[in-house]
C-alpha cells in the first residue's frame, strides 16, 4: 500500500483551512484537479473519509479532528526535516571535530581552519587538545592530527608536513645570540621537556641525547610545547619543542635556537579507516593535505 | 526532498548497507544505490561512502537518518488516527503510562471511569516516551514514578505506596509476616529498572534508600513479569504495594517490607487546555476518589 506523503498532509491541511479545493489550489500554486486527486490519493492511502462534500465546500469530518492535528505535525517535523538538512549541508549540524596538540593546532590548522571557513562560512568545528589517537579511537574525534603517533592498526597515517626540534632561552642568556646549540651544549642546563614515555618528541628528543652520550633529565616534563615555553621563567633554564609553535606565535622575551644536528619531525594526519569522513572534514583533508 | 529517498536512506543507515537495504524495502540493490545517488544530488550531501570496498553510511547519512526520526513518527501517528477513524476510536481517551504502573492502579481506574461513563469511552493505553507522548499532543493523560517538571505539563500526586515482596507461598520467607532488608540478604531479587522519564523516580529512590538499589539481580519492565518470575519461584518480586489491587498476586504471597518508603505515583496532563470529562473522570479514579 502506497504511503501518506507531506506533501498529502500539506494538501490536506490547506484544504481544511480554506473549505474549497479551488483556494486551496491557489494558496498551494497547484490546479484544482491536482488537489482534488491528492484528497481522493490521500484518503485511499488513509482508508477513511477526511471531509464530506456539502454545497460546493469540503468540511472536515467531526472524528477527522484527531487526524487533522496529527497531520499538522506531519508538515512541523517536516519543516524542521528541511532546515535540518540545510544546517548539515551548511556544516552547521555536524562539527568537524580535530585533536591535535596545541602547537599544531595554533599554527597548521589554524591556517587550514582559515581556508575552511572561507568555503564554508557556516561551518562548526571542534579543536580537540589532547591525545589525537585515543580522542580518534573512542570516536570523539573525526580527524587527529599529531607529531609522529603511535598508533592502533584502525588508524591511518598521512605525513604531510616536516618541522624540527628546535631550543628556547630567555634572550638575556648567553646562548641567545647564538643562533643555534648543540645537545651536548646543554649538558648542564636544566631542562624543560617532554615525558619520553607519554610524547613521541619526548621519545625522540631522548633518543637523540642517549645517541650523544647524555643523560635525558629534564627537570620539568609537560604534555605541550606551549606548556613549556610559559614556563621558561629562570635565566639558565632551556626549553626543547616542536619549532610550529613559534612559528604560529611570538613569546616576548625568549630566543629560539635550532638544535644541531638537526631533529627532524614529521606531522602526520590521522583518519580511522573503518569510518567514513563527513564531506566538510573531507575538505579539511583536502585543504591540509593541498599545503604540503 | 522526498520521503521514498528518506526511506532508503533510513534503511541504508539502519540495516548497514545497500544489499541489506534492498532486501528491507523489497527492491534491487542497483534501485537502492541510484536513489542514494540521487538523493545525494537533490540534497547536495554526501551520503555514501566506500570504505574497505564496502558502500558505507557517511556521518551526513547518519545523521540525517537520526533527525528524519520525528518526521517518520510524525507520518506513522497520521496512519494510527486513521486507523483509529476506521474502527470507531476517533473520540477515545488516550493514556500513556510507566510499565511499571500499567498493570497495577491503571486497570480498576480504567474501569472505574468505563462504568461512570455507561461503558462509551474508548481508551487507548500507549506505553513508553510518556513524556514525548504527552508534549505531542498524542495522550490526554500519563502516569509515572514521579514529576516531570517539565514546563507546559501539569504533574498531580495520586496516592503513596510502600514498597512490598511478592513471593511464592512455598517460599520460606512466605511464613513471615513482614520481611525486613535484611531477611532478603542472599534472596534473588526481581524488581524495575529506572522508568527513564520522571525527574524524579520516587520507586527507584525507595529502592535506593532502603539499600536494595544493587541487591536486584533481575529487572523487569512489567508488574505481571515480576510476578510471574516470584510465581516460578525464581525469586522475590520487590514492587509497589499498588499491585495488591491488581489482581497479578493471586496465589502469591504479598508481604510488607518492614521501613519501606514511599513510592508515589503521579498523573501528568497538558497545563492550559482543560481536560475533556473522560479524562476527568479517570484522573477522579486514579487519585481515589472516583465513584
Amino acid at each position: 500500500m502506497k504511503a501518506l506523503t507531506p506533501s498529502h498532509a500539506t494538501v490536506l491541511r490547506a484544504v481544511d483551512r480554506c473549505g474549497t479545493t479551488v483556494e486551496a489550489a491557489r494558496q498551494l500554486h497547484l490546479t484544482q484537479s491536482a488537489v482534488s486527486k491528492i484528497i481522493a490519493r490521500s484518503e485511499t492511502v488513509l482508508g477513511v473519509p477526511v471531509f464530506d462534500r456539502s454545497e460546493g465546500r469540503l468540511v472536515l469530518r467531526p472524528e477527522a479532528h484527531g487526524l487533522m492535528s496529527a497531520l499538522g505535525h506531519v508538515q512541523d517535523e517536516w519543516r524542521a526535516l528541511r532546515g535540518a538538512v540545510g544546517d548539515l549541508r551548511s556544516g552547521r549540524a555536524l562539527p568537524l571535530r580535530i585533536a591535535s596538540t596545541p602547537s599544531i593546532g595554533q599554527g597548521l590548522i589554524a591556517q587550514a581552519i582559515r581556508r575552511l571557513v572561507t568555503d564554508h562560512p557556516q561551518a562548526r568545528i571542534e579543536l580537540i587538545m589532547g591525545d589525537a589517537p585515543t580522542e580518534l579511537s573512542k570516536g570523539a574525534a573525526d580527524l587527529g592530527v599529531m607529531f609522529s603517533p603511535r598508533v592502533t592498526d584502525d588508524i591511518a597515517l598521512t605525513t604531510f608536513a616536516q618541522a624540527s626540534i628546535i631550543a628556547l632561552v630567555r634572550a638575556d642568556d648567553p646562548l641567545a645570540h647564538r643562533g643555534r646549540v648543540s645537545l651536548p651544549e646543554l649538558r648542564d642546563r636544566r631542562l624543560i621537556c617532554f615525558d619520553r614515555e607519554k610524547s613521541p618528541l619526548g621519545w625522540l628528543i631522548a633518543r637523540a641525547h642517549e645517541r650523544a652520550g647524555i643523560d635525558y633529565a629534564p627537570f620539568m616534563t609537560v604534555p605541550y610545547s606551549i606548556s613549556a615555553a610559559h614556563l621558561l621563567a629562570r635565566q639558565g633554564d632551556v626549553i626543547l619543542i616542536d619549532s610550529l609553535l613559534t612559528q604560529a606565535q611570538r613569546f616576548e622575551g625568549l630566543v629560539r635556537l635550532d638544535v644541531t644536528p638537526e631533529l627532524p619531525i614529521t606531522i602526520c594526519l590521522m583518519t580511522v579507516r573503518s569510518r567514513p569522513l563527513s564531506r566538510l572534514a573531507a575538505c579539511f583533508v583536502e585543504i591540509l593535505l593541498g599545503s604540503k | 526532498m522526498r520521503l521514498g529517498a528518506l526511506q532508503v536512506i533510513d534503511a541504508f543507515v539502519r540495516l548497514g548497507g545497500t544489499g541489506e537495504a534492498a532486501q528491507g524495502l523489497g527492491v534491487s540493490q542497483s534501485a537502492v544505490i541510484k536513489s542514494l545517488r540521487l538523493a545525494e544530488k537533490e540534497l547536495d550531501l554526501s551520503l555514501v561512502a566506500i570504505i574497505q570496498g564496502r558502500l558505507t553510511p557517511t556521518p551526513e547519512a547518519l545523521e540525517l537518518s537520526r533527525l528524519a526520526r520525528p518526521a517518520f513518527s510524525a507520518l506513522r501517528r497520521a496512519h494510527h488516527e486513521a486507523d483509529m477513524i476506521r474502527v470507531g476510536m476517533a473520540d477515545r481517551l488516550r493514556i500513556a503510562t510507566v510499565p511499571g504502573l500499567a498493570h497495577s492502579i491503571l486497570p480498576p481506574a480504567i474501569a472505574g471511569a468505563r462504568s461512570d461513563l455507561a461503558d462509551r469511552a474508548a481508551v487507548e493505553v500507549m506505553f513508553d516516551h510518556v513524556r514525548d507522548h504527552l508534549s505531542a499532543n498524542e495522550v490526554d493523560l500519563a502516569i509515572s514514578y514521579g514529576p516531570m517538571a517539565t514546563e507546559g505539563l501539569r504533574d498531580i500526586v495520586l496516592r503513596s505506596s510502600p514498597l512490598v515482596c511478592v513471593l511464592d507461598e512455598a517460599h520460606p520467607l512466605a511464613a513471615h509476616d513482614k520481611l525486613s532488608r535484611d531477611s532478603l540478604e542472599g534472596e534473588r531479587l526481581v524488581s524495575y529498572g529506572p522508568d527513564g522519564i520522571s525527574q524524579a523516580d520516587s520507586f527507584q529512590d525507595a529502592l535506593g534508600r532502603i539499600g536494595l538499589s544493587d541487591r536486584i539481580a533481575i529487572t523487569v519492565r512489567h508488574t505481571d513479569s515480576a510476578c510471574h518470575l516470584a510465581r516460578e519461584g525464581v525469586g522475590i518480586a520487590v514492587v509497589d504495594g499498588f499491585v495488591i489491587s491488581s489482581g497479578l498476586t493471586q496465589g502469591l504471597a504479598v508481604r510488607p517490607l518492614d521501613e519501606s518508603p514511599l513510592v508515589t505515583a503521579f498523573a501528568h496532563h497538558r497545563d492550559g487546555a482543560p481536560l475533556d470529562h473522560a479524562a476527568r473522570v479517570l484522573l477522579e479514579h486514579l487519585v481515589g476518589t472516583g465513584t
